[in-house]
């Protein structure tokens, strides 16, 4: 898969893209308008991540330009300008998600992918790994083509982490995710690992072959 | 002024006894003569006539005496009355005239005239009710010109009570022809602009510099995450890495939470909408029992009748979700917290030991415990600033327990 980063903010770019390139895709980098369309005039994409204050002009400009030559790139919008207002005009010309900034690296790719594969198979959408899939339109979780019933937490817990196979997880982070920005750095992770010790037992129980590992006490991640 | 009517009263009572004396005594003068020359021509008349009005009598007096004496005199005497049975202040002219006989007579004639003490008592009673009069005639003419001339000033004092930095305010009031009031009104103007220009500023500084600090931060976190994936990690780099990151998750929620707060001072929160109140508090504190489980906790939640509030859905989650969360925070192991609803407030408690400074605690970055684990110290500036601009007002309260009740302005809305 080809992507085009359009960022002007050189060190974030250089981690976007090592980040991206380490989980197999083709990148280019583009730092300002002018060489965003040049580069969306002469190749084609799979994706764009297309930030919105670019020197040299608006993002929701190249973004007009992608959808005027009509092909079926998916953009995401990156910008630092969280504002609904941005949102809101981001999606309506045509970008596939947003994503504001600052953001985990792990949610990008995680988005990266939740985006192609919408744009892949529409409608019926689901995270698989190993013998689980995940629908999160439907809330299920399957293991083997069975129904694992889960709790909301759990299910928002596995959710996350089936986005971010092989990721090192902090306990704070996954809290965060999970339970809202109200969480702060409450010294106490007991919730977590409550809820934690309940999805371990109920997907070992169900047969599945991946795995929610401790790493080192304060993180987790999914093998 | 007391000085002046005391010498006035003094001057115009004299300039009064005068008056009337000179008076009377021409009045005498004219009489006596009379007399005299019916005396001198032989008109049998009375030697004394003792009358209302008019009194004169007329004695032999040895030339000695005669000698001895002024022919004219006048003196103010009191003579008895006979008609009136009574003393009365007389002016009195004795005359001393000489019959073709050569014998000396001294005419006394009378006239009842002023009292004068009466004549002082009511010269100074009417200085008196004069001066007060005066007094009280003057503290209203100057208070009502006062009032008058100052109606630009009250205007403007009136405006600067109603004054709210970075609000929308009306301009100056400046309706008036006084120069020195235009020019108070411009200065004023003047100042306020540059004040308002100031405080612009500073949001607008406070606003970009969290909004700068985001890209670095972000930056700087996903760099750890691409060394926390890396495989050749010890755990003990891995610890310090991860602790790094939660220090850097911190900062990133302390700056977003500033630019919350100058999004709501801007006011980029306009929607409204029908917000159940109480059922954002249920599910809030489910959450945070959840999240302070090990505090063990007791939850307690009243409501009476609907709290359903019209206001921006995010705002409302911020500013309970922050009240819970302070409350939790702040209390000990084993605490009580209570939420109480009722359609125009709401409060939350906690018990606490001792009072906290109501007048800072609202404020940003204050803490009474600093350096407090999972707080920013900026929950309460937050729950502050979201309710002053949603029309709530927030308040604190100590009564063994730590009540913060929001309310509404206006009950009808």
């Amino acid at each position: 898969m080809k992507i085009l980063i359009v960022e002007d903010e050189a060190s974030l770019l250089e981690i976007m893209t090592a980040t991206l390139k380490k989980e197999g895709y083709v990148v280019e980098n583009a730092t300002d308008h002018d060489s965003a369309i040049g580069k969306l005039s002469v190749y084609a994409y799979d994706c764009v991540l297309l930030d919105i204050m670019l020197p040299g002009g608006s993002g929701l400009d190249v973004l007009e330009h992608i959808r005027k030559q009509n092909t079926k790139t998916n953009v995401i919008i990156i910008s630092a300008k969280d504002s609904i207002d941005d949102k809101v005009k981001g999606l309506e010309l045509g970008a596939d998600d947003y994503l504001a900034k600052p953001f985990h690296l792990a949610e990008l790719v995680a988005r990266m992918r939740s985006v192609a594969r919408r744009s892949r198979n529409d409608g019926e959408f689901a995270y698989r790994l190993g013998n689980v899939s995940l629908e999160p339109e439907s809330n299920r979780v399957l293991v083997d083509g069975r129904d694992v019933p889960l709790l909301k937490k759990e299910f928002d817990i596995l959710a996350y982490f089936m986005q971010r196979p092989g990721h090192l997880v902090d306990k704070a982070v996954l809290a965060e995710a999970v339970w809202g920005d109200h969480i702060d750095q409450a010294d106490n992770f007991q919730f977590v690992y409550a809820q934690m010790k309940n999805l371990r037992r109920k997907l070992a129980e169900a047969g599945a072959d991946i795995e929610i590992k401790s790493v080192y006490g304060f993180g987790y991640k999914l093998v | 002024m007391l000085v002046f009517m005391t010498v006035w009263g003094v001057f115009f009572f004299r300039v009064m006894t005068e008056e009337i004396n000179d008076e009377t005594d021409d009045m005498l003068e004219e009489y006596s003569q009379g007399i005299i020359i019916k005396w001198l021509s032989g008109v049998h008349i009375p030697s004394v006539d003792n009358g209302t009005n008019n009194t004169y009598y007329v004695r032999q007096v040895s030339p000695e005496y005669a000698g001895s004496n002024a022919w004219i005199r006048y003196e103010d005497a009191r003579i008895y009355i006979a008609s009136k049975s009574e003393q009365e202040a007389a002016r009195i002219r004795r005359q001393i005239f000489m019959d073709s006989d050569s014998n000396h007579y001294e005419l006394t004639v009378a006239v009842p005239s002023f009292e004068k003490e009466d004549l002082i008592r009511s010269i100074l009673w009417s200085m008196v009710i004069l001066y007060f009069v005066l007094l009280v005639s003057l503290v209203l003419i100057t208070m009502i010109v006062v009032k008058f001339n100052m109606r630009p000033f009250d205007a403007l004092l009136r405006w600067y009570d109603s004054y709210v930095p970075g609000r929308k305010n009306a301009p100056v009031p400046a309706d008036t022809d006084v120069i020195e009031f235009k020019r108070l009104a411009e200065a004023a103007q003047n100042a306020v602009n540059r004040f308002e220009r100031q405080y612009e500023q500073q949001k607008q500084f406070i606003s970009n510099a969290s909004h700068e600090l985001q890209t670095p931060l972000a930056v700087c976190a996903g760099r750890i995450e691409m060394l926390l994936d890396s495989p050749d990690l010890t755990e003990r780099q891995a610890e310090e890495l991860v602790k790094m990151h939660r220090s850097i998750q911190g900062l990133t929620r302390l700056n977003r939470t500033l630019l919350l707060l100058s999004k709501i001072e801007n006011g980029q929160f306009p929607e409204t909408e029908d917000i159940d109140m109480a059922s954002l508090f249920r599910s809030g504190l489910e959450m945070f029992g959840e999240i302070y489980a090990s505090k063990s906790i007791e939850v307690r939640m009243d409501e009476t009748g609907k709290c359903v509030w019209k206001m921006n859905p995010q705002l409302a989650s911020v500013l309970v979700n922050n009240l819970l969360k302070n409350a939790f925070i702040h209390s000990a192991d084993g605490a009580e917290i209570t939420v109480r609803t009722s359609p125009d407030r709401f409060v939350v408690s906690n018990t606490g030991a001792r009072p906290l400074d109501g007048s800072r605690i609202f404020t940003r970055f204050y803490q009474e415990n600093s350096g407090k684990e999972g707080s920013t110290g900026l929950g309460l500036a937050l729950v502050k600033t979201v309710c002053d601009n949603s029309g709530l007002s927030v308040g604190y309260e100590y009564d063994g327990r730590h009540n913060f009740i929001v309310s509404r302005f206006n009950s009808v809305s």
